[in-house]
């Protein structure tokens, strides 16, 4: 026993080194695991009011460029706005649309933290469970798809970026429907990866890439970007194609969250399918 | 006297984390998109007096403090405690008993060259763990390397300058 203790005080250093490598290696599993369990991310009451208290500071620079993408946005908005209206307005009638069903719902929130530096990055908004946001919500800037929320606290979200290398967001070539998923490889911020998408698929430089609509995140069509770069890869079947993406990540600012208003429903009908199965 | 010291203390920690977490984190330099860490030169400057374990837990708390900051909970805090290992190992490699005697670990006590070869040790120290547990693999190990070496030369660069302008005493 007296050994024991001997050993203990002589390398007590040591010992206390280890319990604390171990603890902090614990927290990168568990945090790597599961968003939750750890309650330590910027998106927490104390770290998020300083995040915001700052914003106003660095979104000044970004104005003038927001207002730009916001112009351009309207614009493209009265344009199809206005090609329905006079649709309609040939018809002369009117008539009640019992097809159509809205399935999202948008709502605006600003970035109050955001990294494009580490492997896996997040963002923080500046609403939360307050506010409607729940998991699982699109995130989307005026010109891209930009994540997924995965944690809310009562006034802030955490929000999985498209450039973390454990997000998968469902995609298609617009031009043929083809789909696979978005993944980022960690290299540089402004690009990303196609996968899955098989190599008898035709497939051009400049083709735009959007979402799929499959995931029950994001409706279909949304812009992620465009092929810059494709070959075909030694014995695989499947393509390696690079994407340029439309939202530029480094100066996002203001963003709209997306609500699937059937979301439960679909996934609730996926469940019952697998416990089938 | 004493309390004097730990306000002083107190001070530069608030600086540097308050100094990353709000300015060098909005920093990407070009080429790698690495921000550099400034925040490690409030573990270099600690007073060579620092029994092991305080050392250790002051790194285990400041590596927290800025994960919670930046979500990336436990890389830094698993590298500052490396770190805060090595330090005295570094220090006594560096220098005899003697030299440490009553002095500080900052440019004015111990000169330019001891201090840069001090702080690019410990910067590579901390940079090779943090940028390694971030991946979390070992594939693309080539281009973790680069960044390591990249983000070492910037942070120390950065660490050095600062005690020119900012910790003049």
């Amino acid at each position: 026993m007296l050994s024991i203790w001997k050993f203990i005080i002589k390398f007590h250093v040591s010992i206390f080194f280890v319990i604390l490598e171990i603890f902090a290696f614990l927290m990168i599993i568990s945090y790597n695991k599961n968003k939750e369990a750890i309650f330590l991310h910027s998106a927490n009451a104390f770290t998020g009011y300083i995040y915001k208290w700052l914003n106003p500071v660095f979104s000044y620079f970004a104005v003038k460029e927001e207002n730009k993408f916001l112009i351009e946005e309207n614009a493209w908005l009265k344009n199809v706005l206005y090609t329905f209206q006079r649709f309609d307005t040939a018809k002369f009638r009117t008539f009640q649309d019992t097809a159509h069903q809205q399935q999202y719902l948008y709502k605006t929130a600003k970035i109050i933290y955001n990294s494009i530096s580490h492997t896996n990055n997040y963002l923080t908004i500046d609403k939360g469970r307050k506010q409607g946001i729940e998991k699982d919500m699109g995130v989307m800037s005026v010109q891209g798809i930009v994540g997924i929320v995965v944690d809310v606290s009562d006034n802030f979200s955490l929000v999985l970026s498209v450039l973390n290398s454990k997000g998968g967001i469902s995609a298609k070539i617009r031009n043929n429907n083809y789909f696979g998923s978005v993944t980022w490889d960690a290299k540089d911020y402004r690009y990303v990866k196609l996968n899955e998408i098989p190599n008898h698929v035709p497939v051009k430089i400049g083709d735009s890439i959007v979402t799929s609509g499959y995931s029950h995140i994001f409706p279909q069509g949304l812009p992620i970007g465009v092929i810059t770069r494709f070959f075909k890869k030694g014995n695989d079947n499947f393509y390696d194609i690079t994407l340029k993406l439309f939202s530029d990540l480094k100066a996002a600012d203001n963003v709209y969250v997306i609500k699937n208003i059937f979301q439960q429903e679909q996934q609730q009908l996926l469940k019952k399918v697998k416990n089938v199965q | 006297m004493f309390s004097s010291k730990l306000l002083q203390y107190i001070g530069i920690f608030l600086f540097a984390i308050l100094f990353q977490v709000l300015i060098l984190n909005q920093v990407r330099l070009t080429p790698l998109d690495l921000s550099p860490m400034l925040y490690i030169l409030f573990l270099l400057l600690l007073p060579f007096e620092t029994s092991k374990s305080i050392l250790l837990l002051i790194g285990f708390l400041v590596g927290l403090t800025i994960d919670m900051f930046t979500n990336t909970i436990g890389v830094n805090c698993a590298s500052t405690v490396m770190m805060c290992y090595f330090r005295p190992n570094i220090i006594f490699s560096l220098s005899s008993r003697d030299d440490v005697k009553g002095n500080k670990p900052t440019i004015h006590h111990m000169g330019l060259m001891w201090f840069i070869k001090y702080t690019l040790f410990s910067v590579f120290i901390h940079h090779f763990f943090y940028y390694y547990l971030e991946v979390f693999t070992l594939s693309n190990s080539f281009f973790t390397l680069l960044k390591i070496i990249t983000a070492t030369i910037f942070s120390s660069l950065l660490i050095i300058c600062s005690q020119y302008f900012i910790f003049k005493e």
